[in-house]
């Protein structure tokens, strides 16, 4: 999966909101538990990217460089 | 009649040093909810109240709990206002309200103060230290108003569901009893305090002196932490809406960590997918779980139905049976009592109306059909059922655009006029995606999808705001001029 692709399965989520630059989009309350499902959800359905339950913390849905480098970490597992 | 207070009260007598309630930071014992709660009364009266809404807008706290029943110890009623709800809704309820009095805390004084000029603010902190009664009322009679919960109304205009007390000890004398409360029960609240989907841990508090956790809402993006939060308290009695519990399942939590005292698990509100309800079952194997259905018009739950074992993934769970003294009716398109159709609630649990709308409350409360002149009323929920080959109450859906999102109850339409009432709008039509749980709104004009999506969440609390905006060149019109869903849901999803 690229970053690009993340970016444009992030903005199909939520158009309104630049993903290339927001930070603290949980800590700021601009994403919420149900928007984690949904990624969650569509990395699984779409990319085959499995997170785990120790992964679902807040630090790597922050941004979206964040959880580009979760997923960089799962893949190479 | 004894006063819905005399429970704590009574709780407060055997179990004084108990834990009722804790936030992170700050728990009230039983002595002090009750000290506290006859304080803020006491307070109240003194400044005159009397009988009247007293707004409440502080921060999900336990002495949030203890301020709702200060009100009701003067003999008011409270008003849930949440400092996450937009403004523009905020004003809206207070311009029905008009109160006189709002009880605030030193976090939210100023934005109250900008709220409601006119009132009298009163910071919760200094009510709870002035000196009151060491017990709270225990008279009623039963008619006064306990409390007004805003839902979301088609038209855009919330409408204030108005709960007598009585109702409220129907609750009290029926729910417990029939879900099996007891005082080894350690409550986990998910639900914001300014619906009444928490009262069913109250009256575990206060009915049977159990104990309950406020969990903070940021663990729901960290479902790890959150079991780690439960396990931690011991809490061993979850009453969630359906999603949240969906959400925990989801996020593959269980593969890592499971709830370690669980015995009890309430859902409501929205269908469980039966996958996530097996998660559930296999990860807590001891605890007794209950499917629950109601109305905030009928006092929160009225219906409630044993979950044991394995469940057909190809059958509905049923809502179940009514609590004792609760009616059910079924009322078919010809408007004749059936086993099918729309679903009608009476009892004491049925609310006094909406608050100064006398319209909406005549189209939603009708003359109980089997004793019409009785003077007696029922609820139409707008929901479909029908009746199992067990009597148990099956829920088929709603009748109209009305919807559950995220546990909350949503009118689309409402979401459709705040479109429109923004510049540059011309038609806006709100589709939901039930298997995605995600709100669509298709809209025409010169508007840009970003104009809309600020100017909405000025206007709608953060649930309501759809997950999706997208412009189109025209939207589909039936032969009568209105808008097709059908026909949009169509070409938008190819369903």
């Amino acid at each position: 999966m690229t970053f690009e692709q993340l970016l444009d399965m992030l903005r199909d989520m939520h158009p309104d909101i630049d993903f290339l630059t927001a930070e603290g989009l949980i800590d700021g309350h601009i994403l919420t538990s149900f928007d984690v499902v949904s990624i969650v959800a569509e990395l699984s359905e779409t990319y085959g990217v499995e997170l785990g339950a120790v992964d679902i913390v807040p630090e790597n849905f922050n941004s979206a460089r964040a959880l580009f480098a979760l997923i960089e970490r799962i893949e190479e597992e | 009649m004894k006063s819905f207070l005399s429970y704590l009260n009574a709780t407060a007598d055997r179990l004084p040093d108990k834990l009722a309630f804790a936030d992170g930071e700050r728990g009230l014992s039983f002595r002090e909810l009750r000290q506290a709660a006859a304080n803020v009364g006491a307070c109240l009266k003194n400044g005159g109240a009397q009988g009247e809404p007293v707004g409440v807008l502080m921060e999900r706290s336990a002495h949030q709990i203890a301020a709702f029943l200060g009100v009701m110890e003067a003999g008011c009623f409270y008003v849930p206002l949440d400092e996450q709800m937009p403004r523009e809704r905020l004003e809206r309820i207070v311009r029905t309200l008009s109160p006189r009095f709002i009880l605030t805390d030193e976090k939210n004084l100023t934005a109250a103060q900008g709220l409601c000029p006119a009132a009298r603010h009163m910071v919760y902190t200094q009510a709870a230290a002035f000196p009151g009664p060491a017990r709270l009322r225990e008279e009623s009679d039963g008619d006064a108003l306990s409390y007004v919960v805003f839902t979301s109304g088609s038209t855009g205009e919330p409408k204030g569901v108005s709960i007598r007390e009585r109702s409220l000890l129907d609750y009290a004398a029926t729910l417990p009893e029939a879900l099996g409360f007891d005082e080894s029960l350690i409550f986990g609240i998910q639900s914001p305090l300014y619906f009444d989907a928490w009262l069913k841990e109250l009256l575990g508090v206060m009915v049977k002196g159990a104990t309950a956790y406020l969990l903070p809402r940021e663990l729901f993006v960290n479902p790890m932490a959150l079991i780690e939060y439960i396990n931690e308290r011991r809490i061993n009695a979850l009453c969630w809406v359906s999603s949240a519990f969906s959400l925990v399942a989801r996020l593959r939590t269980f593969y890592a960590i499971v709830p370690e005292h669980l015995k009890l698990m309430c859902f409501g509100s929205e269908t469980f997918p039966p996958k996530h309800l097996a998660a559930w079952q296999k990860a807590c194997p001891d605890a007794r779980i209950f499917q629950l259905y109601g109305a905030t018009e009928c006092t929160g739950m009225s219906f409630y139905h044993p979950v044991v074992g394995p469940q057909d993934a190809a059958k509905p769970i049923p809502v179940g049976k009514p609590f004792p003294g609760t009616k059910l009716y079924l009322i078919n398109d010809e408007g004749k009592l059936d086993r099918e159709g729309e679903i009608l609630i009476g009892g004491p649990s049925v609310m006094a109306g909406y608050y100064h709308d006398p319209d909406r409350t005549a189209a939603a409360l009708i003359p109980d059909p089997e004793d019409p002149d009785s003077g007696a009323v029922c609820y139409r929920t707008g929901d479909r059922g029908r009746l199992d080959e067990n009597g148990d109450l099956i829920f088929i859906g709603r009748r109209d655009q009305q919807i559950k999102h995220m546990g909350h109850r949503v009118e689309l339409g409402e979401i459709e006029s705040a479109a429109l009432s923004l510049n540059g709008v011309h038609e806006a039509v709100c589709l939901y995606v039930a298997d995605r749980q995600r709100i669509d709104l298709f809209y025409t004009g010169p508007a840009q999808p970003w104009d809309l999506v600020i100017g909405l969440k000025q206007k709608l609390p953060g649930y309501m705001t759809p997950n999706r905006t997208e412009q189109r060149s025209e939207l589909a019109h039936l032969p009568n001029g209105k808008i097709d869903r059908r026909a949009i849901e169509q070409k938008e999803y190819g369903k």
